[in-house]
């Protein structure tokens, strides 16, 4: 047999209930509302509590307010049942509510949210003799047919009886004063551990000397299941009662432990309970069945089969066990009337209370973030927001709400209040905090407070609120405007200013006036760019004339000999027409004579070139006077 | 010279910044229904002088604060938001738009250096300011080159004028919140939105935001809306749930 350990049934539980949980959606909603007695006495608190089944949340009203009641709001309660592979969901929301004068009251008829629809639960009834007197002996009143908590309780309770009756006699804890009752429905073999030692239970409750109404209480319950035989859940776990609201059981811390010499896997629970009733209370026993599987009384057989099965562990003995968790008994006073506080709402616990302020540098009219942080032990649920003195001056908004817990039930942690303040004339400072609690330990109540958190908001921008004054519109009997304004003094603009969806780089004038002044541009750009151009070209002519002077210069040089002034002639002519071809040179009549002058140089060039030594042309001085005086008259032509 | 230079920029900031104050017929009788606690009469008035093309930060601002007082959540911050695209200087907007935002959860853009920038100074006249610097500077670097003496000198103040120009724009870019908010979308359907893996009906969901938040638009497909929430969350929703801040005809 395939030893199966707790962690892995965990396991296969939650996917079987998320299976099973499925079709639960699908069920109807049924809000209830109820009365734990529809008579009382003042001063002697009674439970009014709004059931939600169908449904793991609910968007309950928690601050309606009944002329002679005092109503607070004391928990929640989740519950979750099987039956007949239907997973049935409920919530309860329970306030207690004080009568402070005699009379007959009507609470009212709540409207309830559920997943987007409203409910609507009954009014109630309930009567109040004078303080001190007996109340009429009175059932509960409800809603509804149903009864949310005190039938629940009711079958616990006679389980719980069923089961010590069922007790072997002489059948005690192993040891220590919380050392529950463990159950056994076969009679163990003599060679096996008795059924107690198997598996057995504590309930777990800090010791105190008083508990109140009201009061978040953690409680810690540690199932020990004997590590050496394989344990199978055949239930779920069962906590819960009268006079008392009880979260959801946290997920299990898993360790080992040896206790008395056996080893055993600890599972350890935790919740918080609420007492909602002044009274002795008693916390129930938390239960839970469980299968063990023992060796069996006959060994297998000594032959090979024999072998066989008792390696493969088949000879097995189930055992069916009742695990049950010691009671525990509170004494449970109601909150004291001496020193309560005005502003106190129901906060119970030790609590520590800070604020911040962002940011600091404002104008009036604009928003600052006030973060309220409640740090500590308690009722969390039941926490509201610090209340704001000396708020002159300011308009606030309540904003969001945050609680981050610290632990696994949500008893220690740290919830956030955040306001928004709107300073509507100048200030200095934030307004001052202050929250009130009730200290469980040292009985009394605790008012805190923070410190005013200096802000600057100089009155130099007008606060929206106190919108501006502006004059009519019609252009034509200007009369004194009149700031439109509803009746909680929320004003509305008396006048507007025409504006539209449209920036000013999507507007055409936009890009009309870009694109002139691109063309401008662009324009002026290329007008000095051709001045450049032509400035280039001018100078380039200026330079190729003052070479051509250069060579006329030096072929006037004196002691210069023939040979090279026909090159520097030719280079002139070359410069001057691009070649030294007489078919470029001017053909005009007189430029004809003179290019006849010019002959004797050009063949004196080509003889020296291209002769072999040997030249028949010589230039006298007259000659090259008469070519010099050629080649500056055609410089001179432009 | 400086006095011209003094009266044509005191002439140009009031061309850009001034335009006169206006009331039309439905917007008065809005305001007067709005005093008298009739909230969605109020937001029909306001409506039908948005109808006749009277676009303004403050008929928005009246708009959403009618919508609020109705219990229209969703519209109200579209409303707020609108108002603060056309003027982010309107500081009731700010606020009512946060009021809102803090007391129905909704995810709402938070003030930015450049909405603290474009509430202090209008981007149009930035706009205009910009391009006329750059251009002058332009053109002083132009009338350098063509300049026989002091050229250097010419060139450095038109450099200046000219990148002093472009980054006078860049300022207008970035600021501009018709620039900034042009992929903006308020979910204008009141409660849950279901924001999906895929754009079909039955996808899974990927976050669920209130009405009243913001996403940001990336592209479209049929009647589905790729978009994102403020927070990065990536997602399709239905166009018909999602209405952009710079409505798309104006």
């Amino acid at each position: 047999m395939k030893r199966v350990g707790l962690g892995g049934l965990f396991r296969l539980g939650l996917i079987l209930l998320t299976i099973l949980a499925l079709p639960s959606f699908a069920r109807a909603v049924e809000v209830t509302a109820s009365l734990s007695e529809n008579a009382t006495a003042v001063g002697r608190p009674v439970q009014f509590r709004v059931q939600i089944e169908g449904a793991s949340s609910a968007n309950v009203p928690d601050n309606f307010a009944v002329d002679g009641l005092d109503i607070r709001f004391a928990g929640q309660a989740h519950n979750v049942q099987l039956n007949n592979f239907t997973l049935t969901r409920a919530v309860t929301y329970t306030f207690l509510v004080i009568p402070e004068r005699e009379g007959t009251f009507t609470l009212p008829g709540l409207s309830v949210e559920v997943d987007g629809k409203t409910y609507k639960t009954p009014a109630l009834s309930l009567k109040a003799t004078p303080y001190g007197s007996a109340p009429p002996v009175s059932g509960p009143a409800q809603g509804s047919p149903q009864p949310p908590i005190s039938q629940l309780a009711q079958q616990m309770q006679q389980q719980l009886q069923q089961m010590q009756q069922q007790l072997p006699p002489g059948l005690s804890p192993p040891s220590s004063r919380a050392r529950p009752q463990t159950q056994s429905q076969a009679a163990p073999p003599d060679q096996l551990p008795a059924a107690e030692k198997l598996a057995f239970a504590q309930l777990l409750i800090p010791e105190q000397k008083n508990y109140f109404v009201g009061q978040s209480i953690p409680v810690e319950i540690r199932f020990y299941f004997d590590s050496r035989f394989p344990m199978e859940l055949a239930s779920q776990i069962s906590f819960g009662g009268e006079g008392f609201t009880a979260e959801k059981l946290s997920e299990p811390a898993e360790k080992r432990q040896v206790v008395e010499g056996v080893p055993y896997n600890v599972y350890a629970f935790k919740t918080v309970i609420t007492p909602i009733k002044p009274g002795s209370l008693e916390v129930p026993p938390a239960q839970l069945r469980c299968v063990a599987t023992l060796p069996s009384r006959n060994p297998p057989p000594d032959d090979f089969f024999g072998n066989l099965l008792g390696q493969m562990g088949s000879f097995g003995e189930q055992r069916e066990l009742e695990v049950s968790s010691n009671s525990v008994k509170l004494e449970v006073k109601p909150l004291p009337r001496e020193g309560r506080p005005t502003n106190f709402a129901g906060a119970i616990g030790q609590f520590s209370l800070d604020a911040e302020a962002s940011p600091k540098e404002v104008a009036t009219g604009e928003p600052i973030t006030l973060k309220l942080r409640i740090e500590g032990q308690g009722n969390f649920n039941a926490l509201t927001e610090p209340t704001l003195a000396e708020k002159t001056g300011w308009r606030i908004y309540p904003g969001a709400t945050d609680f981050t817990p610290s632990d696994a039930t949500g008893f220690s942690g740290r919830k956030t209040f955040e306001s928004m303040l709107v300073a509507v004339e100048s200030q200095t400072a934030t307004p001052i905090a202050e929250f009130s609690y009730f200290d469980p330990s040292a009985e009394k109540y605790v008012t805190l407070r923070t410190e005013a958190i200096p802000v600057n908001a100089p009155a130099g921008k007008a606060a929206p609120t106190a919108a501006p004054k502006i004059a009519n519109t019609s252009g034509s009997t200007p009369e004194p405007s009149v700031v439109p304004e509803d009746s909680e003094g929320i004003t509305v603009l008396p006048s507007y200013s025409l504006a539209a969806f449209q920036t000013v780089f999507q507007r055409r004038e936009f890009w009309i006036a870009n694109a002139a002044a691109g063309v401008a541009f662009v324009a002026l750009l290329a007008y000095w760019i051709s001045l450049r151009i032509a400035s280039g070209a001018s100078a380039q002519l200026a330079r190729q004339r003052k070479a051509r002077e250069k060579l006329l210069q030096e072929m006037a040089a004196p002691g210069l000999d023939a040979r090279a002034f026909a090159e520097k002639g030719v280079a002139y002519l070359i410069a001057r027409y691009g070649t030294a071809a007489p078919e470029s040179w001017p053909s005009d009549g007189e430029s004809a004579e003179d290019a006849h002058r010019l002959e004797s140089m050009l063949t004196l060039y080509n003889e020296t070139k291209y002769g072999i030594g040997r030249t028949v042309v010589d230039l006298s001085t007259e000659r090259r006077a008469e070519i010099l005086t050629v080649l500056k008259k055609w410089e001179a032509v432009r | 010279m400086k006095p011209f230079i003094r009266i044509v920029a005191t002439a140009f900031f009031f061309f850009t910044a001034w335009t006169p104050s206006q009331a039309s017929p439905e917007f008065t009788t809005g305001n007067e229904q709005f005093s008298a606690g009739q909230y969605e009469p109020a937001a029909r008035s306001y409506r039908l002088a948005l109808d006749k093309g009277a676009h303004s930060a403050e008929l928005y601002f009246n708009l959403g604060l009618a919508e609020a007082r109705a219990g229209k959540t969703a519209e109200a911050s579209l409303q707020f938001q609108r108002a603060l695209v056309l003027n982010p200087a309107l500081v009731a907007a700010r606020r009512e738009l946060l009021a809102l935002s803090a007391q129905a959860n909704l995810e709402v853009p938070e003030a930015t250096w450049s909405n603290r920038l474009a509430s202090a100074v209008p981007t149009a006249p930035l706009w205009i300011a910009g391009a006329i610097v750059a251009w002058l500077g332009a053109f002083i670097i132009l009338g350098g080159l063509f300049a026989k003496s002091r050229r250097g000198i010419w060139l450095a103040i038109g450099g200046g004028l000219f990148i002093l120009g472009k980054a006078t724009l860049f300022l207008a870019w970035s600021s501009d919140p018709l620039v900034e908010n042009q992929n903006l979308a308020v979910l204008v359907v009141d409660g849950p939105n279901r924001l999906r893996s895929a754009p079909v009906e039955n996808s899974n969901t990927v976050a669920s935001l209130v009405g009243g938040s913001t996403v940001a638009l990336i592209s479209e497909r049929g009647k589905w809306v790729y978009a994102a929430t403020l927070a990065g969350q990536r997602g399709w929703i239905e166009r018909s749930s999602v209405e952009p801040v710079i409505p798309r005809k104006s």
